[in-house]
């Protein structure tokens, strides 16, 4: 594996420059600094992130495209982390007969995603699908998650995922290049989207599959594998009445089984989004989410004691805070964000690339059951979490030059162990050469 | 009106018509080329920065962009240009600023991704591909238009 990848990096930083393609190195810088007012300050407040990537892109006649991108990451927690990040050839194809029909695909590492992100969006190896009919458009992929790095992973979905992606943070000098392989699993997922099929309304159908490819005795002790379904159905589209005004909605149900325990849960989430064009670029979107808990966990993974698991279990975490990163399991998060360019009528383009957005975001659990990051008091049965307050401030100040900044405050309910504020600030600088 | 006042203007009507048909059939061979090539990409770019006259021919443009050292010298006359190397010559025309990488080492590499940037390019903005004579024609429209309206 080593061998392989060391040896594509270095095809492809010798084909590429001489390639009709484009080849770049991206260099990403991001400071953090959080501290909760309740403690004292000290230096372990700061962390930080930096990347080195080769990105790498080629036309192969007239259909095919390669594309290539592989980064070197440093963090505090952890000493360097070689990975490829993209890897794939894709292509499309006009069907023949004039039906205005296509057939696109991608194959090797790439992103793979369901429609709504909430149950899975992560890199893998494998191939994806999109055949567009005149009334609608499938698409399928299958992916498989066990070459991939471990560190570079977010499916945790039992303790022995846990363990691996806390372990990941090593700092052995000897680890220069290599991390431990995230769990080895088989993701599928297959959508059919019926685009604007009435009054613009876009209608889609979703179905994922995941698949563990482990034994039992090769997790940790109390650990069964998972094997997860998930159904889903979504509705995109404008709001007739109001120009500019569009909304999302999602849902999935899901089963699965561990041990002797069936999952029978569900998640359902949305947006409204509306676009002031005229004024300074403005953009208001509304957004919330709620998925399902289990009261009666004693673990909140495969921690079920009675019943149905009825806690939704998604494959990716994508947590709608930046310091509250609970995942989407026993959660009801409402979010307001509105961005704008305070410069949008300015002509020098400096000015005019600067976008500030304001969110604010308020979290609960659906039941009294554990969430995903632990922290909230055993003798609460509150279901109020917190409010977390985020502001943004992202320019590419030069075509090879960005910048952002962002600060955030989380206010902890009484719910929660710990109910001081906490502070987080970061910058970020990228350079793209 | 003196026979000296009439040859002149004779003369000047007859310039007039060379230089617009030079360069219509310049427009009309670069509307149908799939790849522009180096001699009518120096054309159009200095054509339209009033670096040359209309009324050069594709030789002549080609030695000037030689010449100011935008184009390198062993670039053949009918070879394809690429869009790094037209966005090179444009933004060298037009006297445009780039960004920190382009400040340091102007180069084509750069100047296709400043391009895009400042909303030029709206598709891949790769230096190393080749372009069609119709989105060269129409990177340069853009760019006369908006430093015109300036």
């Amino acid at each position: 594996m080593k061998k392989i990848l060391l040896t594509i990096l270095l095809i492809i930083s010798v084909i590429l420059p001489v390639a009709a393609g484009d080849f770049g190195i991206t260099i990403d810088a991001s400071p953090t600094i959080e501290y909760d007012t309740g403690s004292t300050f000290d230096i372990s407040a700061l962390t930080y992130t930096a990347k080195a990537a080769l990105w790498g892109n080629t036309a192969i006649g007239e259909n095919l495209i390669a594309e290539f991108q592989g980064g070197y990451t440093i963090e505090d927690d952890r000493i360097f982390l070689l990975e490829l990040d993209q890897l794939q050839l894709g292509g499309s194809f006009v069907m023949a007969g004039g039906s205005g029909g296509f057939m696109a695909f991608k194959a090797g590492r790439l992103s793979f995603s369901e429609f709504s992100g909430k149950v899975f969006a992560h890199t893998g190896d494998g191939l994806s699908i999109e055949w567009g009919l005149p009334l609608m458009t499938i698409s399928a992929f299958g992916t498989y998650t066990g070459l991939l790095q471990a560190p570079s992973s977010t499916i945790i979905m039992n303790n022995t995922d846990l363990d691996a992606s806390n372990n990941s943070t090593d700092t052995d000098s000897e680890r220069v290049f290599w991390g431990p392989l995230a769990s080895p699993r088989v993701i599928e997922g297959v959508t059919i989207t019926f685009p604007e099929i009435i009054a613009q309304q876009t209608i889609i159908i979703s179905g994922v599959f995941q698949q563990d490819l482990r034994q039992d005795e090769d997790l940790v002790s109390g650990d069964y594998t998972l094997d997860t379904i998930y159904a889903g159905f979504g509705l995109v589209g404008p709001i007739p009445i109001i120009q500019s005004l569009f909304y999302s909605l999602y849902s999935y149900g899901s089963t699965g089984w561990y041990d002797t325990n069936v999952i029978l849960a569900g998640i359902a989430g949305g947006s409204i989004n509306y676009f002031i064009p005229t004024f300074l670029a403005s953009r208001i979107v509304i957004e919330g989410l709620i998925s399902s808990g289990d009261s009666d966990q004693s673990d909140f993974y495969e921690g079920n004691t009675s019943g149905f698991s009825t806690a939704f279990v998604p494959i990716t975490t994508a947590p709608a805070g930046v310091i509250f990163t609970a995942q989407q399991t026993n959660l009801f998060y409402f979010s307001g964000t509105y961005s704008m360019k305070p410069f949008a009528n300015s002509k020098n383009l400096m000015l005019n690339n600067i976008l500030i957005a304001l969110k604010g975001t308020g979290f609960f659990r659906t039941t009294t059951g554990a969430i995903s990051t632990g922290g909230v008091s055993s003798s609460s049965s509150s279901r109020y979490l917190g409010t977390e307050i985020n502001l943004n401030i992202i320019s590419r100040l030069l075509s090879d030059v960005g910048l952002s900044m962002s600060g955030g405050i989380f206010l902890p309910s009484a719910a929660m162990d710990s109910t001081t504020p906490v502070l987080q600030a970061s910058m970020s600088l990228s350079l793209s050469i | 009106m003196n026979i000296r006042k009439i040859v002149l203007s004779s003369l000047f009507a007859i310039t007039c018509a060379f230089t617009y048909a030079q360069s219509n059939e310049v427009i009309d061979e670069v509307l149908v080329q799939d790849k522009l090539t180096y001699g009518n990409g120096a054309y159009l770019v200095l054509t339209a920065s009033e670096i040359i006259d209309e009324s050069f021919s594709l030789e002549e443009a080609m030695s000037a962009g030689k010449e100011m050292g935008w184009i390198k010298d062993k670039k053949q006359i009918d070879a394809p240009i690429s869009l790094g190397e037209y966005s090179f010559l444009i933004m060298k025309s037009f006297d445009m600023k780039g960004g920190l990488f382009y400040s340091i080492f102007p180069s084509p590499r750069y100047a296709s991704r400043e391009l895009a940037y400042q909303g030029y390019i709206s598709k891949d903005s790769g230096a190393y591909r080749k372009l069609s004579g119709q989105e060269a024609l129409s990177l340069i429209g853009q760019i006369v238009r908006k430093r015109s309206s300036k």
